[in-house]
């Protein structure tokens, strides 16, 4: 056990979720008869963070850093390629096929675009009530459909809609009816990956107060990914910041905005806009040069150096390990005030 | 919930609730007439062409097999309705036998060669990796091989009979339609709702029959179209090469291979009427298909 | 300052099968040479089809533009022959889209798709637009551009395409530019590049820049003026001060607090517009936005409130802005 977990994960805490040197590599093949692997894209590489029973736990970064990829082997959607995911302590990575379908009874999904998350030839009533049966959920005809109108209200779509294809809804309907299908069979935790980046604002803020509304009412663990981090302020708890397969920065809410310790951390906030142009154009930007590189390449050492304007030769060549800093407050920068030696 | 208006139930099946009334189903046939008249049209020719080969010996008039040197090569008109052949048989006769097995070949190979093919390409797609490259490389090794050509192979194995025609037909067909659903499979693999069935914990089968097959079918129903016309040539080259049904049971295809092609130039005919039942074969499925690829897309629901 | 452009009472609908969709319905705004005007609202209402009206590159059936003018250097757009709007477009009015991996041809080089306009409208010969080209790419911050030129759409990331297409926009020396949700498909960080970078070549050139989106915290720091826009029509305008710090509309005023800021306090709940906007095709008499308004009053049902000054420059279409304009100026006091 590296310093990063021990301190995670405090005596007395009611872990939930405790993701270990998590990897997912993606294979990169060539050959057209033979295919042979000619790389791999990093794009998880050696993450591991706790997320406590019933907190949010704010997942941020730049679109390619590994978010829902990250997501995705948290359920087992991907098998990863080495590390382990312990669901209130059992490893679910070691979990065969049937095994991990009884466990979906406890943990579920909310996807980014509502519109490839629904079946398109299934009506609302049927994409709700499906987990119902898959995981035979449902006794009867009548509880099957007391259920489904129940879950359907629940996310505040009307009964009568049940009948209705994906496709006569709105977005914000449809984002509805996707955590209606998340909520359907009693969930423990919930990976919410960007559920509202596709949303207009205005809807935005009504699917963010159903998913805290819900929280609150079925005591819900949320692993929150999003790349906006005004969203992840409000619903988060705590927050991790991704960049390019790592977790470069894990905080409190309050300590990550007011005392960002990561250089990145500090220029996505800065990129932020505010709608004010008063408060905008008197605020510092910290302009980040060029992009995130390629995870098939991943930059030595520090894999933020290329971009970092506090980088020193040190950092191209030191991998910095994630340390706490201050209670709670964990940092990868070998910069950072209170890392102390590399 | 209220009954579901419009749909024909395909959607999605939930069994729990996806039973019809009794009475809906005739509701729901006036109301395909009434929106889908050419759909409508296409399913009476089909029904029709069905019937006829069904009571063929009431229908026909002559014995398909009798011969009459008289009436070699009569031309359509008074003495046969659509002449004679080459040993003076009645081509109108021959035609209403020939439905017989024809309809048969055709629609049984189109049918289970797109349906299987369908299931090979979609499973294939959805387990992926190692399966799906042995798939692969098995279909690519029988699409070396034109389908007639497969087909004849698989008949000197099996030995000449109308049912093996079918057999072989139709595993010469799962190849290219494995191959062309695969294309659409892939595409629909991306979709986040067959994650999201993974994430609630369905099996395969309910991925692959009940997410990925329903969004393939407007490819299925084309696939169909173009294996129902040359079936029906197929089984009379089968036959012709003597491994299909015996030569003097007739067959459409049979008469537009036979002495159709040696003497069109005498008795036109001869060619004309068979190519013309294999076209309104072809041309009702279009119409039918075209208008159930509407009623079963919930996109289309209330416009059709 | 001249008005470069103005677009007066557009209306653009689309006639489909199931009824006329109302996209645009009465539109007017005027572009001032240099100035960069915001166009905000949320998907569906709008936007995209006035900016394309201007083009005139509406999808003719079922869209069809059947009223308003557009006049733009003194002349009317919509009157043009087909001929002479092919010169306006690309060349003095230059389009940057959502998507630039749709917008550009994936067969060809990026040196094909920028020269190509270099030579057809400012007649240069193939050196002379290839060296064009690559001080354009270097102008949008694109490094190593001799050996980038040479290579396809899909070897750039998305940031660095939307960087190509400012570059081609910009080629033919445009008088103005519209940007469609330029920076909708990007990160912050990179949105931050692309936004900066349009600014810095508008000042630079005098270009004016018409930026559409439907987050309003994007254009607050680069817009000179924001129309925002709902179910068709402008319903608030003015500077972004005016629009952002004394909202006179309700929907303006309810889009902006829906969403949580990083420069205030973080509340408890985020205070969202209820319901959802209109179907375009059956709008409801009176004020389209009634049905989600915290401030609607008998009239707003019977009559359809036209955009009106409530200040000098700052215009609203709602029968209460004047108290929602003193409430939001005792709050800001
Ligand atoms: N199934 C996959 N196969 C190969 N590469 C993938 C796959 N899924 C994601 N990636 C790659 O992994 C990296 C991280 O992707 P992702 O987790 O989707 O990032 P994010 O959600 O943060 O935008 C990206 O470079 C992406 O191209
Ligand atoms: N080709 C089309 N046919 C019918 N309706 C259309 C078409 N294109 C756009 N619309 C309608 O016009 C309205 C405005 O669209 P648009 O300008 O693209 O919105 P946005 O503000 O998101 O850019 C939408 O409600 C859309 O449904
Ligand atoms: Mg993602
Ligand atoms: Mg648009």
């Amino acid at each position: 056990m590296t310093a990063v977990e021990r301190t995670q994960r405090e005596p007395g805490d009611d872990v939930l979720i405790e993701v270990k040197h998590l990897k997912m590599y993606f294979p990169v093949t060539s050959g057209v008869l033979v295919q042979r692997t000619v790389g791999y894209i990093k794009a998880v590489d050696d993450v591991s963070f706790v997320v406590r029973r019933g907190e949010t736990l704010g997942l941020v970064g730049e679109s390619g850093c590994g978010k829902t990829t990250t997501g995705r082997c948290v359920l087992q959607l991907y098998r990863p390629t080495a590390g382990s995911v312990l669901f209130d302590g059992e490893d679910l990575c070691s979990m065969n096929g049937r095994e991990l379908r009884g466990m979906r009874r406890y943990m579920q999904v909310i996807f980014q675009d509502p519109y490839s998350s629904l079946n398109p030839r299934m009506t609302a009533g049927d994409i709700v009530g499906e987990p119902l049966l898959v995981q035979g959920l449902a006794t009867d005809r009548r509880a099957y459909r007391e259920r489904v109108a129940e879950l359907l209200s629940l996310v505040g779509l009307r009964t009568s809609m049940a009948d209705r294809f994906p496709h006569e809804f709105s977005g914000g309907q449809r984002q509805r009816i996707g955590v209606a299908r998340a909520l359907a069979v009693n969930p423990q935790f919930i990976v919410c990956d960007e559920p509202v980046s596709a949303l207009d604002v205005s809807i935005q803020a009504q699917i963010v107060n159903l998913l805290e509304e819900l929280q609150e009412k079925f005591d819900l663990t949320y692993l929150f990914i999003a790349h906006d981090l005004s969203v992840v302020r409000h619903i988060s708890d705590r927050v991790a910041v991704m960049y390019l397969g790592h977790i470069v920065e894990i905080a409190g809410r309050n300590a990550i905005y007011a005392t960002p310790l990561h250089p990145y951390t500090k220029a996505l906030l800065s990129a932020v806009p505010i709608p004010d142009p008063v408060i905008d154009t008197q605020r510092e930007r910290i302009p980040l040069a060029g992009e995130v590189p390629s995870p098939l390449n991943p930059p030595s050492g520090c894999v933020f150096h290329p971009r970092c304007w506090m980088a020193t030769a040190e950092c191209q060549q030191v991998i910095p390990e994630l340390r706490e800093v201050q209670t709670g407050h964990f940092v990868a920068c070998i910069h950072a005030p209170g890392y102390g030696s590399p | 919930m209220a009954e579901q208006s419009g749909s024909i139930a395909v959607s999605s099946g939930v069994p729990i609730r996806g039973l019809m009334p009794g009475g809906a189903i005739w509701k729901h046939i006036s109301r395909f007439a009434r929106r889908k008249p050419l759909g409508a049209f296409g399913a009476v020719i089909a029904l029709i062409l069905i019937i006829v080969a069904v009571f063929a010996p009431f229908i026909a008039t002559h014995d398909p097999a009798a011969t009459n040197g008289a009436l070699v090569y009569a031309p359509p008109g008074s003495q046969l309705l659509l002449g004679g052949d080459q040993l003076g048989r009645d081509v109108f006769s021959r035609l209403v036998y020939g439905a017989r097995v024809s309809l048969y070949a055709g629609l049984l190979s189109a049918f289970i060669g797109a349906s299987i093919g369908m299931v090979v390409g979609v499973a294939s797609v959805h387990f992926g990796g190692k399966t799906d490259l042995i798939v692969q490389r098995i279909i690519d090794t029988m699409m070396a091989f034109p389908p007639l050509i497969l087909a004849i192979t698989i008949m000197a194995a099996l030995g000449a009979s109308l049912n093996n025609v079918v057999i072989a037909l139709t595993i010469a067909y799962i190849p290219s339609a494995a191959r062309v659903l695969r294309s659409q499979a892939l595409a629909i693999k991306e979709m986040d709702y067959i994650l999201a069935a993974r994430a609630i914990g369905a099996s395969h089968g309910r991925i692959i029959f009940r997410c990925m097959i329903p969004n393939c079918l407007a490819l299925y129903i084309v696939l169909v179209s173009v294996f129902l016309g040359t079936a029906i040539v197929a089984e009379a080259t089968l036959s012709f090469l003597g491994i299909g049904v015996p030569p003097d049971v007739p067959s459409w295809g049979g008469m537009l291979n036979g002495a159709a092609q040696t003497y069109v130039h005498l008795a036109p005919w001869l060619g004309v009427f068979p190519g013309l039942a294999i076209a309104i074969v072809v041309f009702a499925w279009n119409l039918l298909g075209d208008a159930l690829r509407d009623v079963l897309d919930p996109r289309l629901r209330g416009t059709w | 300052m001249a008005t470069l452009l103005e677009v007066k009472d557009l209306r653009t609908h689309f006639f489909t099968r199931e009824g006329v969709v109302k996209a645009v319905d009465g539109v007017s705004y005027a572009i001032e040479e240099g100035e960069t005007l915001g166009l905000v609202g949320e998907s569906g209402c709008g936007k995209s089809v006035s900016a394309l009206s201007i083009m005139r590159l509406v999808p003719d059936p079922p869209g069809k533009t059947v009223g308003g003018e557009i006049i733009f250097d003194g002349q009317d757009l919509l009157k043009l022959p087909d001929s002479e709007i092919r010169r306006v477009r690309g060349k003095q009015i230059a389009m940057v889209y959502q998507e630039p991996m749709t917008s550009l041809n994936p067969v060809l080089t990026i040196e094909r798709q920028l020269t190509e306009s270099l030579e057809l409208h400012l007649a240069m010969s193939k050196t002379e637009a290839r060296r064009e080209a690559v001080r354009r790419l270097e102008q949008v911050g694109i490094p190593d551009p001799e050996r980038r030129l040479k290579q396809y759409p899909h070897q750039f990331s998305g940031g660095m395409l939307q960087r190509v297409m400012i570059a081609i926009a910009l080629s033919c020396n445009p008088k103005l530019i519209i940007a469609d949700e330029p920076t909708t498909a990007l990160d912050v960080t990179i949105q931050a590049q692309i936004l900066d970078l349009m600014k810095n070549l508008s000042r630079e050139y005098g270009v004016s820049l018409l930026i559409i989106t439907h987050n309003l915290g994007v254009v607050a720091r680069y817009a000179d003026r924001v129309n925002i826009m709902y179910a068709g029509k402008v319903i608030e305008r003015g500077t972004a001060r005016d629009i952002y710090r004394h909202p006179s509309h309700p929907y303006t005023l309810g889009l902006l607090n829906s969403v949580p800021r990083l420069d205030l306090p973080r509340t408890e709940k985020l205070d969202p517009i209820e319901g959802q906007p209109p179907d375009l095709m059956h709008l409801p008499a009176g004020c389209a936005f009634r049905e989600r308004c915290r401030f609607a009053i008998a009239r707003c049902a019977q009559e359809i409130p036209p955009l009106r000054p409530v200040s000098a420059g700052h215009l609203s279409a709602c029968f209460v802005a004047e108290t929602l304009l003193s409430r939001a100026k005792e709050h800001a006091a």
